[in-house]
């Protein structure tokens, strides 16, 4: 019995560390190449967090990372239960001038908590004031408007 | 009297571990119940929850078509170690009323095995009771009677065997042909 149950709790603690190891963060820009560039000065970023629901789950926005030839989204979903990967089509951007941008998946990690990655998307125009991120699925519609005045390096 | 103590305590702990184990997301892939394999799969997929309008059962694999809205889809879920869980999810199949039969096809590894060659969609046209799928020739041929959910799907293993069959067929209750096309098979 005394075997038994210290072996189960050996077990026990395996698997949890395990997962703790799966809980981990991945690095603020997700990319080492992005964070080159954003460190050289050739990339800006804007500090969003703010977050939208699909369905049960949790999209949280972190920041967006404009490169001269392309713009970035730093994301999050927290997700209720294991499954499928976010479909990279279903997110798009609009501009406040009416100007859509295409989308789709750079990188992305699977997590105990769920998923976590970049978007990389067409380049987001400089007069553009404020941008709505999409998520457009089937019969699934939310979207998230994002100020782009505050620039940091 | 202390031993008895120290292997409670130590009985305690072990089963609080159990259950944390059990409800971190580690142990939480797949589902106990091939339905319940296939609802999460949907769930998760952000679709549905779809009306099954038939059910496939092969060894060790199902296979659901289903109905969402202006959407068929086929769900296959496959049992693993211990449980079920999905082995696809084919959906953005949209329905066109105007189309007598809209159809998708496709191949699905399942396992080492086994390889599903798939096609499989709706009929609009009401006038249509049966779907055949045939060869050039017409030797060797695969039947479906369409009840009022209007959805068929075919089926066979093997692989890279898509393009064992040339001709779809929709065909009304005196057997005339009201809809067939061509596959651009190589």
């Amino acid at each position: 019995m005394k075997m038994m149950r210290r072996g189960i709790i050996i077990i026990c603690i395996a698997i949890l560390c395990l997962n703790v190891v799966s809980m981990w963060p991945e690095s603020k820009y997700y990319d080492s190449g992005l964070e080159k560039e954003i460190n050289a000065g050739s990339a800006k970023v804007i500090e969003v967090n703010k977050s939208f629901k699909i369905d049960n789950d949790t999209m949280k926005i972190l920041r967006i990372i404009n490169t001269s030839d392309r713009t970035y989204i730093r994301y999050a979903l927290i997700k209720k239960e294991k499954g499928w990967t976010l479909p990279d089509t279903s997110i798009s951007m609009i501009d406040d001038k009416g100007h859509q941008y295409q989308c789709f998946g750079f990188g992305s990690s699977g997590k105990s908590w769920g998923e976590e990655g970049l978007f990389q998307c067409d380049p987001i125009a400089e007069d553009a004031q404020r941008i709505t991120m999409k998520f457009q699925w089937f019969d699934r519609m939310n979207q998230l408007s994002i100020p782009l005045q505050k620039e940091v390096n | 009297m202390k031993n008895r103590y120290a292997a409670a305590f130590e009985w305690i702990i072990a089963i609080f571990l159990i259950i944390l184990c059990i409800n971190t997301k580690y142990l939480s892939y797949g589902s106990f119940t091939p339905i319940a394999a296939h609802q999460k799969s949907e769930r998760t997929y952000y679709y549905g929850p779809s009306e099954i309008a038939d059910t496939i059962k092969l060894d060790g694999t199902i296979l659901y078509l289903c109905r969402y809205k202006e959407w068929y889809s086929l769900s296959i879920v496959k049992k693993g170690l211990l449980r079920w869980q999905t082995a696809g999810l084919n959906i953005g199949n949209k329905i066109d009323p105007s189309a007598p039969i809209n159809y998708s096809r496709g191949f699905t590894r399942i396992n080492k095995d086994l390889g599903l060659n798939k096609i499989y969609g709706n009929a609009s046209d009401p006038e249509i009771v049966k779907v055949v799928l045939e060869n050039k020739d017409g030797s060797d041929k695969l039947q479906y009677e369409l009840d009022s959910d209007r959805l068929f799907v075919f089926y066979w293993q093997g692989e890279d065997m898509l393009y064992k069959y040339d001709l779809l067929k929709g065909l009304d209750k005196s057997g005339n042909i009201k809809y067939e096309t061509m596959f651009l098979n190589p």
